[in-house]
């Protein structure tokens, strides 16, 4: 077992041997076919890589009768092999056949793998050979010949392949796929599924299927509103750092009690260490994994780094094809959640635009949204580019949104304990910081990892009744439009006011001019201090004055 | 107006270990559960279980058996073949 597997939870392990068993034995996805549909996979290329090879067999099936390997001599038609040249596919199944022989003479220095890649490889090579060029192997001399027979010998001990059903081919028709999600199988994709699979000979995909229909199952009747046993979920990986987390606050109460009795004899007296009324009021509760688990997968992994980039822009867009998806989602993805802070903004305009529709009566699109963007640049930064969100929108949303958001979200968990811990790390070995300093610092940092987890589970947290229930208390969120306190429908409202005001300022210094009236120099040009003034007022949430 | 039966999930466990009732999932309780000739189920957030009376949800479930029953079938026969053909 590699080290890169050991990551993997045991839902997405039986997924993936379930996969790649079937892309060594594909003969056995028709009987699994009948009940496990490619919608069961959690994790949508593992539920690509099955509907292609379910096809391919399917198809495969009406042309040719198998049940062993059958190398025949007509036929070949509708194959999508890029072996067309009779010299190359007779070397092919030449070099194959030397490495068959070499496994034959030193067993010991193959693996397992490697030799059911070779008899696969060389059943598939030898029957394209055979149909393509027919009487092409029998022009080989006669110790060839035999070496080939051998080869297809030892390649009919897989008796479930499928003539023109291997990996390579299933890439070519992956690739050939017009659906947007099938775009991100990757051929070293294709091979990891099938070093995940354990030996042929060991593969049970009836049983990984059953797994993986079974976890189906849950997630189906979980989004039916109705409650299912998450017994076999106990290996989470994010719930696996979400316990962490927890174990790091508890020992830090323990720790902020112990210092404060040693240096005061009682416990929080010094500044740094007594929360404030409103600070109190508004630390997060502690992470229930049993209550997060509906709404969050503790059990996927952390998404790496590529996955995460490909669901964030699946979110955008989602969310730019059918804006109705924001009503659900703003309230648990934010901008900030986005690792992409281009694909932030473009979230955080698409959010403003829609919850501003009502009143501004203009729905989200790309136009919309851009335009959005553009008038917040100075506040938050440029943004998306036109051209790229135009590609974004082209390509689609690669898979499931729900999913695409989930990933979202727990690529951001991962950046954010990192960061905690990083900002624990740094304040502990810093000379200048005292105890009292480290250990505050480390509760804001793990306050913010639960706080966020709070918010993605959709369940509240502790709302503060002055905050108006603001459940981000620690979260280093940028207030949409820069005002805490206020939404965004608010601070839209107020710049419209502060728009007509330096209006109304720049019409009365055009007057002024034009009547002959002294002006002022604070008038002679649409006032700049005056600008300042009410953007001010903006920032604190105050009603701009003038 | 009747009230809508319930029962308590350590009810239905015991209901389950005594195969008078066939849950869904091998866990059996707290998840879906034939019983008396329906399903019952938890809602979310809820303790005890109740009849599904949702005719989408009694749609999904019996999929999902039926499904699950030919999984298990072909799990079965493959072990006694022992993988081979």
């Amino acid at each position: 077992m590699t080290g890169a597997l050991t990551a993997l939870t045991p839902r997405e392990f039986a997924e993936r041997a379930l996969v790649g068993t079937l892309l060594w034995q594909p003969g056995r996805i028709l009987d699994i076919a009948a009940w496990l549909d490619a919608e069961d996979f959690r994790t949508p290329a593992n539920g690509v890589v099955f509907r292609h090879l379910r096809d391919a067999v399917a198809e495969a099936c009406g042309r040719v009768q198998w049940g062993t390997v059958q190398v025949h001599a007509e036929g070949g038609s509708g194959r999508t092999s890029g072996v067309t040249d009779a010299d190359e596919a007779l070397r092919t199944v030449m070099v194959i056949a030397d490495n068959l022989s070499d496994m034959r003479e030193h067993p010991s220095s193959w693996s397992d793998v490697d030799i059911e890649a070779e008899r696969h490889a060389c059943a598939d090579a030898s029957a394209r050979c055979a149909a393509e060029h027919p009487g092409l192997l029998q022009q080989l001399d006669v110790s060839a010949r035999a070496e080939i027979d051998a080869v297809l010998a030892l390649a009919s001990v897989n008796p479930y392949a499928v003539p023109g059903v291997d990996a390579v081919s299933l890439f070519e028709r992956i690739s050939a796929s017009t659906e947007p999600g099938d775009r991100s199988i990757s051929a070293p994709f294709l091979h990891t599924l099938m070093a995940t699979a354990p030996a042929t000979s060991m593969g049970q995909p009836e049983v990984y299927g059953q797994m993986v229909l079974e976890a189906s199952i849950r997630r189906q009747v979980q989004q039916a509103g109705m409650r299912v046993a998450q017994a076999s979920q106990t290996t989470a990986e994010l719930g696996g750092l979400l316990a962490a987390v927890e174990t790091a606050v508890n020992d830090l109460d323990v720790a902020q009690q112990r210092w404060g009795i040693v240096n005061d004899g009682h416990i929080g007296t010094t500044s740094v260490d007594r929360p404030s009324a409103a600070s109190l009021r508004s630390v997060p509760q502690r992470v229930d994994p049993d209550t997060l688990a509906s709404r969050l997968d503790l059990v996927a992994p952390m998404p790496e780094e590529g996955e995460v980039a490909t669901a964030e822009e699946t979110v955008l867009a989602a969310v730019l094809v059918r804006p109705d998806t924001l009503s659900g989602l703003a309230a648990r993805l934010h901008p900030e959640d986005f690792a992409d802070d281009q694909l932030g903004l473009a979230f955080r305009a698409a959010i403003d635009v829609h919850t501003t529709a009502r009143a501004t009566g203009s729905r989200v699109d790309p136009v919309t949204v851009v335009w959005e963007q553009q008038r917040h640049a100075a506040q938050h930064g440029a943004g998306i580019s036109v051209d790229r969100l135009m590609r974004i929108v082209e390509r689609g949303p690669v898979g499931d949104l729900g999913y695409a958001a989930e990933v979202v979200m727990r690529g951001r968990l991962a950046r954010l304990t990192v960061d905690a811990a990083r900002a624990v790390q740094q304040a502990a070995q810093h000379p200048g910081l005292q105890p009292a300093d480290v250990l505050h610092t480390t509760r804001l940092a793990y306050d913010a990892v639960r706080a966020t987890v709070t918010r993605m589970s959709g369940e509240p947290s502790n709302p503060s009744p002055d905050a108006g229930g603001d459940s981000r208390p620690h979260e280093p969120v940028d207030q949409p439009g820069g005002s805490p306190g206020r939404s965004s429908a608010q601070v839209i409202q107020l710049r419209q006011r502060a728009a007509n005001l330096r209006n109304a300022i720049l019409v009365d210094s055009r007057n002024a001019h034009g009547s002959g009236r002294p002006v002022h120099p604070v008038q002679a040009v649409p006032s700049r201090d005056a600008e300042q003034h009410v953007e001010r007022d903006i920032e604190r949430g105050m009603e701009p004055d003038v | 107006m009747t009230e809508t039966p319930t029962i308590s999930s350590e009810d239905m466990a015991g209901l389950v270990a005594g195969r008078e009732a066939l849950p869904l999932l091998p866990e059996g309780a707290p998840g879906p559960v034939q019983h008396a000739g329906m399903w019952w189920a938890i809602p979310t957030g809820e303790t005890d279980y109740r009849p599904v009376t949702d005719p989408a949800q009694i749609v999904l479930l019996d999929r999902n058996t039926q499904r699950y029953a030919a999984a298990r079938v072909a799990t079965a026969r493959a072990r006694e073949d022992g993988g081979s053909p």
